[in-house]
């Protein structure tokens, strides 16, 4: 049936190149996910701050108010769906804040130009650190920055 | 920082070792009564190169994409093995353009560390760049139907495979220094003027490629889908314009809706091609042992084909499969990156290696009109090896960073 041997063995090899890549298609992928995960663990844990610090709904009067909002590493504020601190109200911009931590402090940015963000009444242009009770006005939402020191 | 390391890709190197091993061996036998001593040769240096890249890059770089790194060897190995099976001469050369790859490799690891400082010249770096690309309009050697290779001396290069790169780092640069889409603008004429020129040149592959990564990467950039989809219709505008104003577009067009029609002439190549990827069946005729030579540019374009008749659609599906392993490890490495110039960078390279393997993918197995276009990392090509090795060597260079980030934010945090 076969002309040679040679043939015949490079049929059966056929089979043994296939087996062999797939296998390493299979193992590829698995210890890529492994791996994923093993490093997802680590950048979750470097998430958790050092400080519990939170923002709190001050103002206005309503439903919210007094909503407690925890803080992570990085975090942006806004009505969009996809924000860390969600603030689904008109007045808040889809994306309009970012608060985040450097050096062990917390700093507020301005996201979006048109609306503004005030700390203390003062609008504010550039990255600016957040000391305790300082009250940061979103459109018409004001929050107040807490930090409780561990232990 | 065990924690970070530890599932073992050295065992899927020595698995790759085997495999090229093996059809190695086969292959010196294949001329009935002699060894070929020579295949046996070509083998054990890709070997030791395979083994040399490894090691050398995870002596030095702690935090090396290992993933990345042994789905570009299984492919290189799969094109290596195809090549010195159809002429051991081309192999020969393809095993030093190899070579020549890692050591590029090697060094855009290093420059992509320090690149921001490099970047600063960026105008400088895209007047060059237009002009490059222009040159084989005026000194070109055509080929296939694209006046898109330059001479110089003994070699010829294909300007515009190097010059993606630029691109993608261009646009990183200016995508994260300037939000506004208004600013955006000479960017978008720089871009615009790359796929001008390519389509002078008449080399539609490559002007897709560009067209199409141009379009992902600002899309992933700017999240503006406004833009992104009028620029899609401009672009898909132009490619009905240019199906009405040239005849070589609606050639392409006319094969790819019935290649069986024109077989005896336009339609060949992808008439041959089909005919290989199907006689080849789940697992392959066997190596050596089917007749890839009857289809026109076997050693380059259509090198996939070649790989479904001997080795199976099987392993054809898997080197599918590897393509998509290197967007997801590529995807993951842009979301770890440190700032959105790297990501950009990243997710850059990842979508111009996958979407060049897909152009031309398709265009072998008749999914979309056919591209000339070479295969990463697969094909034949000096020009086109040490890109995607570049390419590689960028992708790798944003995830050895984001390691070395990783590892000491982790680090800081256990003290």
């Amino acid at each position: 049936m076969y002309e040679t041997g040679f043939d015949l063995a490079s049929i059966i090899m056929s089979y043994w190149f296939a087996l062999l890549v797939l296998f390493i298609l299979v193992k590829t992928v698995q210890n890529a996910y492994l791996e994923y995960k093993v490093e997802r663990e680590a950048r979750v844990g470097l998430d958790r701050p050092r400080t519990m610090a939170y923002v709190e709904i001050t103002a206005p009067e309503g439903d919210e108010l007094g909503k407690r909002f925890p803080l992570r590493r990085e975090n942006i504020l806004g009505s969009g769906s996809g924000c860390d601190i969600r603030l689904p109200f008109r007045s808040v911009s889809g994306e309009h804040a970012s608060i985040f931590q450097k050096n062990h402090k917390a700093f507020i940015a301005a996201l979006t130009a048109r609306k503004g963000v005030f700390v203390n009444g003062e609008k504010i242009t550039k990255a600016r650190e957040l000391s305790e009770n300082d009250r940061i006005r979103l459109g018409k939402i004001e929050l107040t920055y807490k930090a409780v020191k561990e232990g | 920082m065990r924690l970070l390391r530890r599932t073992s890709a050295k065992a899927l190197l020595f698995l790759i070792i085997l495999f090229e091993l093996s059809a190695f061996t086969l292959l010196a036998f294949r001329n009935a009564g002699t060894l070929d001593i020579q295949a046996l040769i070509v083998g054990g240096a890709m070997v030791a190169l395979l083994l040399f890249q490894y090691l050398a890059l995870r002596a030095f770089f702690k935090h090396v994409d290992r993933y990345l790194l042994i789905v570009a060897n299984v492919l290189i190995t799969i094109g290596m093995i195809v090549q010195y099976r159809l002429d051991p001469e081309t192999a020969i050369r393809q095993l030093i353009w190899i070579g020549v790859g890692m050591l590029f490799m090697i060094v855009a690891i290093v420059v992509v560390r320090h690149i921001k400082t490099l970047l600063r010249f960026n105008w400088l770096y895209m007047i060059f760049s237009i002009g490059l690309l222009a040159l084989p309009i005026f000194f070109g050697r055509t080929t296939g139907g694209a006046r898109n290779w330059l001479p110089i001396g003994p070699f010829a290069f294909q300007p515009s495979e190097f010059i993606k790169v630029a691109v993608i780092f261009l646009m990183a640069k200016w995508m994260y220094e300037k939000r506004r889409t208004v600013q955006l603008l000479p960017l978008g004429l720089f871009v615009g003027l790359c796929i001008a020129l390519l389509v002078v040149q008449r080399d539609l592959g490559a002007a897709l490629l560009y067209a199409g990564t141009a379009l992902i990467l600002y899309y992933v950039g700017t999240g503006n889908w406004i833009v992104t989809l009028g620029t899609l219709g401009l672009v898909s505008a132009g490619a009905v314009a240019s199906y009405h104003m040239f005849s070589h577009v609606r050639v392409r067009v006319e094969i790819w809706k019935n290649p069986w029609a024109t077989y005896s002439t336009d339609g060949y190549q992808v008439a041959q091609g089909l005919m290989a990827i199907a006689s080849g069946g789940l697992f392959g005729l066997g190596l050596t042992r089917g007749a890839p030579k009857s289809i026109p540019a076997y050693w380059t374009d259509y090198i996939f084909a070649v790989i479904c008749e001997e080795f199976g659609i099987l392993v054809g599906l898997a080197v599918v499969a590897f393509y998509l392993v290197i967007i997801l490890r590529g995807a993951l490495i842009a979301l770890g990156a440190r700032d959105k110039f790297r990501a950009l960078l990243a997710i850059g390279c990842t979508t111009l290696l996958t979407l060049q393997s897909f152009i031309i993918i398709g265009g072998v197995i008749k999914l979309i009109p056919l591209t000339g276009i070479t295969m990463p990392f697969v094909s034949y090509g000096g020009s086109s090896m040490i890109v995607s090795m570049i390419l590689l060597g960028v992708l790798e260079g944003v995830a050895i960073d984001n390691g070395d980030w990783l590892e000491s934010a982790v680090d800081e945090k256990k003290r």
